[in-house]
């Protein structure tokens, strides 16, 4: 073991010049890449220096900053956010880590059924999700406050959800699955002879997780901290549903309300002065990030000699494990899932009893075809297939460069790749936009679908190349090495040796992306019109126009479908690269 | 104000309708008869149904409780009643400011805007006229069932309903007898933290007409000492549906009819008064690509069949049309109608109420 660790450590990273055509197309896509990730973005600061409307003439001016700063709310909600955004973190990775080392690394039976669990709380809309975390903790009505005072006579309701750590919790719980993701592929790809070295040694199976997963899996986790902690700091809907009715404000709120206000216009430069703040925040934390990528070639584990890892068997632990991720599976999908049916049934929300019982009606049901027509189904599949394919392709490029070549400025190239994650949704949306409708007539997708593609695609590059990132810091130089010296091109080693053993990986991401699209509906919202209508915004209109029943039966019937969906993927995926 | 008719103003922008009319006599879309006579309501529909039938279709930002199925209906309905096969691209609003700002923003471009026509309150359609981005259209030379109480804006807004704003309580959670008596009432004591507020101050502004505004601002002070959970029409309707809260201080009258279609237990605080009432309306965009179909659209919307589609998905439709819910509600109420004159001549004054009545309810 440690001369693999010597080894790794005085390797040094080939120097690649881009002198053959092959490469001259990758750095070109790259360079595209970044042109449509940087563009909306200096849209975004231009817009922070001004005031109106976009388009409107205003000179350049630092009222929004004067706004943001010199207001002491602005910083009691940085605080907030903070809070929030660490609570979050902390919930993930207290289910994350040990879900994905579970499921990876060990014998943990009906690992399928619990990888298709994690996919599929995605598909279930967050705001649903809030709102059944509501109906559970709310103080007034929540069912399990309800039963704790029933079961312990309490004088008051143990729980209340209106606070930031009900927030923190809630989300928490909604955002473990793409952590898992993003730490998953880094445990299936471990070098079992590290394991086995321990268990020689005597070390029993936490040790070995303690002493050998976790560090070897280090750059996956905090790389999934970091995305998800910028991801937390700019989600809206359970800050929205859950912090803002009780008057607890983060950044995301604000931000919304300040582009969707109820009082006058919206108010995007301030938005825009908001966003920077968020900017900020996120790109000192990508600075963390590359300092733990830049030691990334001590974490290299997958080489071209015994890679297939051995599972780690639980024993009597069995039992604690699957309870464990039960009780991870109740709280993410089970309860939420549950109350959505619940919804689903009835003609309006309320706590269930004998008298809700008897307005059981599966009329929501029948209504949902008279909601949504065809072509929501038809856009948001094709969202589906295109986004995440155009996102992974880049994503590959883009992680390659910056891992694999010593090309300058690669690490720029990485922070660009992340910059779209940085930046709040809804600014992005508006940002892209207005370019759209600026340049018309030189680039006409505004009010198509080919916008919320292009949108979609550039948001997630940043998820595609965190999780090609991970992976391939694990892939040994060894077998680029060799495939070099046999003569291969720069390009025939990222297509046929490097891409086949991220295969895992890459199609994780694939179908991540694809999910994420499925369910993002503020750059929906923001770029939609009358032809490109998804069913992600079609449930949130049905949500916002008080139509909940209706709202969950769709989202009932989405998760069928979806889940279908990832079954078919995950059998596909099987039977291409061996699994995901 | 009490129950003030809404008057016509604004003579300048009756002229630039009126020379939008010619033009588009020139143009040939309203071809003149040749010895320069107007043409009469009966000659003018034939030639703009005929108009939007070439059109084809209608781009349109409507409220989203309408629901696809609701605009489906609607258009249904239009097309039986003309003879046509319009087709609605209808688009869910679920934020008024966000639609106007867009329209804006696509008009100061030079472009087309989205929408061939928009559905708004009376404050966000201000903000559309004051910049001059309403087609003037003389509703009533073409559609003689076009009152003068739905026509405003200089003629580039029509009054499509009428909006009531009470409180509410969930009726299994409250008896009668505990009811607030007046809006003064909801400062009591014995709501504080038990109470929802709407995020919006428009039916304040209403009622600072009656109060003044210095009362007006001490009472949305005393209201957010409350500790209220603030919320959105949809989500009062859900939070008091499931119990969460008994009261809310005011919701707006078609949440409550769509609640009571579905059994809810949500009623009016019967007796509170003044009413405020609220105006929604539909305009047609300037620069808008289908302007006559979009037209036939809009003025259809006041049409009996039109008004029952609205209250049927919507549950809303105008008091000022005689036979619908809304004219029903309304009838011996004591209602505080929106000032439409002063809106319209002095918008930036009901700008600032709102923003100075959103700080101090703490919803800014």
């Amino acid at each position: 073991m440690r001369a693999g660790v010597m080894r790794a450590l005085t390797w040094r990273a080939p120097e690649i010049r881009l002198r053959n055509p092959g490469l001259w197309a990758i750095g070109s896509m790259s360079l595209v890449a970044s042109f449509f990730i940087i563009l909306p973005v200096l849209t975004i600061i231009l817009s922070s220096f001004r005031v109106g409307l976009p388009g409107e003439f205003s000179p350049l001016t630092l009222a929004n900053y004067r706004e943001a700063f010199f207001d002491p709310f602005t910083w009691q909600v940085l605080v907030n956010t903070l809070f929030f955004a660490l609570g979050t973190v902390v919930v993930i990775l207290f289910f994350a880590v040990p879900s994905a080392w579970l499921i990876q690394r060990t014998d943990i039976p009906l690992k399928k059924l619990w990888l298709t669990l994690l996919a599929l709380g995605i598909v279930i809309p967050t705001f649903l999700k809030a709102i059944a975390w509501i109906l559970l903790l709310s103080p007034q009505i929540g069912i399990v406050n309800r039963l704790l005072i029933d079961a312990f006579g309490l004088s008051g309701p143990p729980f209340n959800i209106y606070n930031i750590w009900g927030m923190s919790f809630v989300q928490g719980v909604i955002l473990t699955p793409p952590a898992f993701f993003m730490i998953a592929a880094a445990y299936k790809s471990m070098d079992p002879s590290l394991e086995e070295a321990s268990y020689a040694s005597g070390a029993s199976g936490l040790v070995t997780f303690i002493r050998i997963n976790f560090p070897l899996s280090l750059p996956a986790i905090i790389a999934a901290t970091l995305y998800l902690f910028i991801t937390a700091i700019e989600v809206f809907e359970v800050p929205g549903l859950i912090g803002a009715p009780a008057r607890i404000f983060v950044f995301s709120t604000l931000i919304y309300y300040a582009t969707h206000p109820e009082v006058g216009l919206p108010k995007y430069g301030l938005a825009g002065g908001y966003g920077m703040i968020v900017l900020v925040l996120a790109l000192l934390g990508s600075y963390f990030y590359y300092r733990v990528i830049r030691q990334s070639h001590k974490y290299e584990v997958v080489t071209g000699k015994g890679y297939r890892p051995k599972l780690v068997e639980l024993g009597r632990l069995r039992g604690l494990a699957i309870l464990f991720l039960l009780i991870y599976f109740t709280l993410e999908i089970f309860l939420p899932f549950l109350t959505l049916v619940w919804a689903s049934l009835v003609p309006y929300i309320q706590v269930p009893s004998a008298e809700a019982f008897t307005k059981v009606t599966l009329a929501n049901y029948l209504k949902v075809p008279d909601y949504a027509g065809l072509r929501p189904f038809l856009n948001t599949a094709l969202l589906m297939l295109i986004a995440p394919t155009i996102s992974m392709v880049f994503s590959l490029i883009l992680s390659w460069v910056v891992i694999r070549s010593k090309v300058k400025g690669r690490y720029v190239l990485d922070g660009v790749a992340f910059l779209p994650h940085a930046v709040p949704s809804i600014l992005f949306a508006v940002a892209l936009s207005y370019l759209a409708l600026a340049y018309r007539e030189f680039f006409p997708v505004y009010g198509t679908l080919t916008i919320i593609v292009l949108a979609n695609s550039i948001k997630y590059i940043s998820f595609g190349t965190r999780t090609v990132n991970g992976a391939l810091i694990q892939i040994h130089h060894d077998l680029e090495e060799a495939a070099e010296v046999s003569g291969a091109s720069k390009v025939k080693v990222l297509s046929s040796i490097i891409t086949p053993l991220l295969g895992s990986a890459l199609l994780n991401g694939w179908l991540w992306i694809s999910l994420l699209a499925f369910r993002e509906v503020t750059m929906a919202l923001t770029l939609s019109s009358p032809k490109n209508v998804m069913l992600s915004t079609l449930v949130w209109n049905l949500w916002s126009a008080g139509y909940v029943p209706e709202a969950a039966a769709l989202g009932v019937m989405m998760v069928f479908v979806l889940g279908g969906f990832l079954v078919l993927a995950r059998k596909l995926g099987e039977k291409v690269i061996g699994g995901l | 104000m009490i129950h003030e008719r809404p008057s016509e103003s604004g003579h300048c922008w009756r002229f630039v309708g009126s020379a939008w009319l010619v033009v588009l006599s020139v143009s040939g879309l309203f071809p003149g008869n040749g010895n320069a006579i107007t043409p009469t309501q009966a000659e003018r529909l034939p030639r703009l149904i005929e108009a939007a039938r070439r059109e084809g279709e209608i781009d349109f930002a409507g409220p989203s409780s309408l629901t696809p199925k609701g605009a489906q209906a609607l258009i249904a309905a239009l097309n039986k009643k003309n003879g046509l096969a319009l087709k609605l691209n209808y688009v869910p609003s679920t934020n008024y400011p966000a639609v106007v700002s867009r329209v804006i923003t696509e008009i100061q471009a030079g472009q087309a805007p989205t929408f061939d026509a928009v559905y708004l309150t009376e404050f966000n359609m201000a903000k559309l006229h004051s910049r001059g981005f309403l087609d003037p259209f003389d509703w009533r030379g073409i559609f003689n069932y076009v009152t003068r109480d739905s026509i405003h804006f200089d003629d580039g807004g029509i009054l499509i309903a009428t909006i009531f704003t009470l409180p509410v309580y969930n009726t299994n959670l409250i008896k009668s007898q505990d009811l607030p008596k007046q809006w003064e009432d909801l400062v009591s004591p014995r709501w504080k933290k038990k109470l929802v507020v709407a995020k919006y101050v428009q039916h304040w502004v209403s009622l600072s007409e009656v109060w003044g505004e210095e009362k007006s601002v001490e009472f949305l002070k005393r209201l957010r000492a409350q500790e209220p959970l603030y919320a959105l029409y949809p989500e009062i309707q859900t939070r008091l549906a499931s119990g969460e809260y008994a009261l809310a201080a005011s919701q707006v009258s078609p949440f409550v009819e769509v609640a009571r279609q579905r059994g809810m237990p949500i009623d009016y605080v019967d007796g509170v008064t003044p009413v405020p009432v609220l105006f929604d309306m539909m305009g047609v965009p300037k620069r808008s690509r289908h302007p006559n179909a979009a037209r036939l659209f809009v003025a259809f919307s006041l049409t009996p069949e039109g008004q029952a589609v609205w209250a049927d998905f919507t549950g809303r439709s105008s008091l000022f049309i005689p036979g619908t819910p809304a004219a029903k509600f309304g009838r011996g109420k004591k209602l505080l109608m929106r000032n439409m004159k002063a809106l319209v001549e002095n918008p930036e004054r009901f700008e600032k109420l709102e923003n100075k009545f959103a700080d101090a309810l703490g919803i800014k």
